[in-house]
């Protein structure tokens, strides 16, 4: 049973194998959160690596104010984001300015592709949507945090959570069935 | 349509025990099969010994943190050292602190060498007793 006081408190003191066990307990938290956000493969497990640094330099601040999982996801979440930001910086994203109007766009050949096994059609799909929508999905059923708990991490209003996993699965949805009508024909 | 999508929804997250009426079979085959691939994690992950390497690199930068820490606090303490037996000196006797500070001057390289000494054998010792605990 990982008994995450105790754990804190021994890497406190400079207790590595405490810190190793936090990585392994967390690493898939993690490693969801900048899969899901961070397109560019090569850089995400140097993300995960920079999350798990400053988790430990910030753990002495942590004040057991809300559970470590949503505190290490929030971590993941910022670093994910400035990574984005800074190489996105030249990079224009076609977006809606208003998220609700998003709409997934026609066809592309690589969509195609992928068809043939529908859960990596479903990553396709996820990975075309907006980051918000992608990180509120990722975090509510992949990491199975509450709607409260996902606008701690994120700083997004809940009603706005709510919207944008309604949102989302509806359109991932319409697109699923049109895959099974595709198919049956 | 939208309703009936919310209402469906709804009914997923908290389980979707039970029969759920007035929508089509597909809509919920469809929701519940999407609800079910969401929950996949996804076929790639991080390498097996990602946190036995993320903490190996993290001892390294944590031990080098103190090391460079020891060496300045080194340093500092000697020329604090003679900073204060300077002072020390001045106010028992003006000439015996002048003659100190003459000595040290004219001896500065020899202590600035033996200060270089000092940390080097500082230095070797603590690589010698890693590489021991590595081993």
């Amino acid at each position: 049973m990982f008994d995450e006081k105790q754990v804190v408190s021994r890497i406190l003191i400079g207790d590595f194998r405490a810190f190793e066990s936090l990585v392994k307990q967390y690493e898939h938290l993690v490693f969801f959160v900048i899969n899901r956000l961070v397109r560019e493969k090569e850089d995400q497990e140097d993300i995960c690596q920079e999350v798990f640094i400053k988790v430990h330099h910030s753990l002495p601040r942590f004040a057991f104010a809300s559970r470590l999982s949503t505190w290490i996801a929030r971590i993941a979440y910022l670093t994910a984001i400035n990574h984005i930001k800074k190489n996105n910086k030249h990079r224009n994203t076609d977006y809606p300015a208003d998220l609700d109007q998003f709409h997934f766009t026609s066809e592309n050949p690589e969509g195609l592709l992928t068809r043939k096994d529908l859960g990596q059609y479903l990553e396709e799909l996820i990975s075309q949507m907006p980051e918000k929508y992608r990180i509120t999905i990722t975090l509510y059923h992949l990491n199975e945090f509450s709607c409260a708990e996902i606008e701690s991490i994120t700083g997004i209003p809940e009603t706005t959570i709510k919207t944008y996993l309604f949102r989302g699965r509806k359109l991932l949805k319409q697109k699923i069935e049109h895959h099974f009508k595709n198919q049956q024909l | 349509m939208n309703q009936n999508d919310e209402r469906l929804q709804e009914w997923l997250d908290k389980g979707g025990q039970g029969v759920f009426g007035d929508v089509s079979s597909q809509d919920i085959e469809s929701y519940r099969f999407l609800f079910e691939k969401l929950k996949e994690s996804p076929s790639e992950g991080l390498p097996y010994n990602f946190s036995s390497k993320l903490t190996a690199r993290l001892k390294e930068k944590v031990y080098r943190k103190s090391n460079l820490r020891f060496y300045i606090s080194t340093v500092a303490i000697f020329i604090v050292g003679l900073t204060l037996s300077y002072g020390c000196m001045l106010v028992v006797n003006q000439r015996y602190a002048n003659e100190l500070l003459a000595a040290v001057w004219g001896y500065k390289w020899v202590c600035v060498l033996a200060l270089i000494c000092v940390l080097t054998v500082q230095w070797v010792d603590n690589e010698l007793l890693r590489d021991g605990s590595q081993n």
